[in-house]
């Protein structure tokens, strides 16, 4: 057993022992799905943060930085910047309203069977769009660690996730996000730090020559198939293809390129067999420095950032052809990129939009009133992912329920505050860690998921072996969260609330942990269908969903009193079905879900919050305002 | 039937009073964050100028959403006054 595998296991060997151990008193309901309200706010306030920094966090913002740059750290501000709401006002109303779920607290002042079955169900779905990303991530962990498959990684998770959260509920999972989260953020700084200490370097690794130095020698092979028309120059040496593209200045830069046959899986790899064991050059390199520097030594924190915006990045671009029989050639050429660029919003697919100021409309051309239409669709998309990261953050189920593992609404807000410094922390961190990553010679070309494992790699078998571990208990954490969330659903707001099956405290517990074994198996099979999706726009899914289907009416009942129980069930079954329809109608889904081209898509941008949570506002407060106003009767 | 219910407290003074104080910060965080969605969304020119520093505004103002939630948070902390019955949960039972 390798020493990598040794230290993985170790770790999570270890978590699940702690787990196991501090979790073995729970036996209550109250225990089992709120930890008796005894977790002590320092504790709870990490779990936060263990809890919240996914998968998506920690995996898929360090990945979209390496490959795109400052856009991965957008979702770094919009996501911490959501804790805001839920600090200053969502958590103490709800800490003082709820008990168990996110339904409680709606559902205090109304009593309403209407209430719970919709906020169950939107906790529901919202849970299982949160895990799916977070079970794809877990695969994509495991595939280059262990060398399992895919749907090995995400079983295994699964399986050790519904082992911890079956063995003792809250408590457990708790601690473990506890740990997980103290480990993450500590190991992140120590990380960056030997970033900044390694400075920059410039790489030459990859050829860009004139066209007669690379032909030398070689047999120019003939423009055709699919290759006829395209910027390519195919080269032939001793029986291997090398493929370079066709730059300015009669000068050629080396690409690299897969083949695969009609059923979409690559047999060759730069030009040699895929069974042979080859596999992508590794790529992630600084192109320039300034003052033609060939390196720069250890760095401040600012020099560091100056530096990247000051030089050039190598990046590449990715063109797919197809061939006559179905094959898919993939090329990825290069890309040298200005530093300045990759320093500001705008270069990665998600947010390329906001580039350039907005065109002019010409009346002599009509073009380009749709060029401007275009241009301003694209902001208002890049606007309303950004409020959905800021409003889906404090109506996430399994965030929400955090608020009842402590005794007090005190405890509440300083549990916040704490996770939102570890948070917030972490989120610098990942700017670091992304750009150190970028430039690290370590990035797997189109795989944005492993860049942060990968990075840390090059400072050992060590750093990699617990980053990787930290990386699988991040994944533990969230999906242990989202499977309590879920199972609290099912059992206290559908099973004895809804349809008022009358269950003693014990089997309310045992309920709970067979409705988690079903969320863990149902998780484990969207993980895998789901394995070749990017995890990053799953997450913002899942945000759009949280922001439209539960903040108008947690907001609402908070801070309006005419809310009526008809106006809450009305704004999630709105807020729900509307984002929820908007995102399975969009250009991503059509193209990534369905397979068919962005021209079919039904909605003019792709992420809905913009439309979907004011329509959530105005339908609670139009259907409140026509229905009668009747509040719980107190009988205390 | 019976059925175990959660009856939530009223507020009382202390909770509308710190009910009222997170609402002023978040109005004030919300200021900030909406200028440098606007900023970023329709004036990518400005967002990557270099204000001072050699560093360009996208990442000072990034870097001051972050930390400014923290001060904000902590500033929230300090002010919040907790005295009431309130922090206290009630469950009870009706028919």
């Amino acid at each position: 057993m390798s020493l990598t595998l040794l230290i993985f296991l170790s770790f999570i060997g270890a978590v699940l022992a702690i787990s196991w151990w501090l979790g073995r008193s729970a036996r209550s309901s109250a225990g089992y799905f709120a930890a008796h309200g005894e977790i002590p706010w320092f504790v709870n306030g990490v779990a936060f943060a263990g809890d919240y920094l996914s998968a998506a966090s920690f995996l898929g913002i360090c990945g979209m930085i390496a490959f795109y740059g400052y856009d991965g750290f957008l979702y770094s501000i919009g996501f911490l910047a959501g804790w805001i709401v839920a600090l200053f006002v969502i958590a103490e109303p709800l800490k003082r309203l709820g008990k168990f779920t996110f339904a409680d607290a709606l559902d205090s002042q109304f009593h309403s069977r209407g209430i719970t079955l919709t906020a169950a169900i939107s906790t529901l779905v919202i849970s299982i769009f949160y895990l799916i990303p977070q079970m794809v991530g877990a695969g994509a962990l495991i595939k280059p660690l262990l060398g399992w498959d895919h749907w090995q990684g995400v079983v295994s998770v699964g399986a050790i996730v519904t082992f911890i959260v079956v063995t003792a509920g809250m408590v457990s999972t708790t601690w473990v996000q506890f740990i997980k989260g103290s480990l993450l953020v500590l190991f992140c700084a120590v990380l960056a730090l030997m970033i900044l200490n390694r400075g920059l370097q410039v790489d030459h690794s990859f050829k860009r020559a004139p066209t007669a130095e690379v032909t030398a020698g070689a047999t120019i092979l003939p423009e055709e198939g699919a290759w006829l028309g395209k910027p390519y120059v195919r080269t032939e040496s001793a029986g291997v293809i090398s493929v370079w593209k066709k730059e300015s200045g009669d000068t050629l830069s080396e690409c690299q390129w897969t083949e695969a046959g009609p059923d979409k899986v690559v047999q060759r790899i730069n030009g040699r067999a895929k069974a042979s064991g080859v596999s992508l050059r590794p790529v992630g390199t600084m192109s320039k420095l300034a003052n033609n520097a060939e390196s720069t030594g250890p760095l401040s924190p600012v020099a560091f950032l100056q530096a990247i915006q000051d030089g050039e990045v190598l990046l590449w671009t990715k063109e797919e052809l197809k061939n006559s029989e179905g094959g898919i050639t993939t090329v990825w050429s290069q890309k040298p990129t200005l530093g300045k660029d990759l320093m500001q919003p705008g270069m990665s697919p998600t947010f390329k939009g906001v580039q350039g100021d907005l065109p002019v409309v010409d009346p002599l051309k009509p073009e380009s009133a749709a060029a401007r239409t275009k241009a301003l669709l694209s902001r208002i998309d890049v606007l309303s992912l950004m409020l959905a990261l800021f409003c889906g953050t404090a109506s996430l189920p399994h965030i929400l329920i955090r608020y009842y593992t402590v005794k007090d609404q005190h405890s509440a807000r300083k549990s916040t505050v704490v996770g939102i410094a570890a948070i917030g922390f972490f989120y610098v961190l990942t700017l670091f860690l992304g750009l150190g990553a970028m430039t690290s010679g370590a990035l797997t070309l189109g795989d944005t998921n492993t860049a942060a494992p990968f990075m840390s790699r090059t400072f050992g078998e060590i750093p990699f072996a617990i980053i990787s571990a930290i990386a699988f208990t991040t994944v533990l954490g969230t999906v242990s969260g989202l499977i309590m969330a879920s199972a609290g659903a099912i059992v206290h707001d559908l099973v004895a609330n809804e349809f008022k099956v009358q269950l003693d405290d014990v089997q309310q517990v045992r309920a709970g942990k067979a409705a988690a074994i079903v969320v863990g198996i149902i998780a484990m099979i969207l993980g895998i269908q789901f394995e070749k999706m990017n995890v990053s726009f799953l997450v913002g899914w899942a945000f759009n969903l949280a922001a439209s289907a539960n903040l108008p009416a947690l907001v609402m009942l908070l801070f309006w009193k005419r809310t009526t129980k008809q106006g809450i069930t009305a704004a999630i079954i709105v807020g729900l079905v509307s984002s929820l329809g908007w995102v399975l109608l969009s250009k991503e889904a059509f193209t990534n879900v369905y397979g068919l081209s962005a021209d079919h898509a039904l909605v003019p941008f792709s992420q809905p919050a913009i439309i979907t949570v004011p329509l959530g506002f105005a339908v609670l407060i139009l259907v409140s305002l026509i229905t009668p106003k009747q509040g719980l009767k107190q009988t205390a | 039937m019976s059925v175990t219910r959660h009856i939530p407290p009223p507020p009382d003074a202390d909770a509308k009073r710190n009910a009222h104080l997170g609402l002023w910060l978040f109005a004030l965080y919300c200021l900030g964050y909406a200028g440098f969605m606007v900023l970023t969304a329709f004036y990518p020119g400005v967002i990557g100028s270099k204000p001072f520093g050699g560093i360009n505004l996208a990442i000072i103002y990034g870097f001051g959403l972050i930390i400014g939630a923290l001060l904000l948070a902590v500033i929230y902390l300090v002010a919040c006054r907790d005295r009431g019955p309130s922090a206290v949960l009630t469950t009870e039972k009706h028919a």
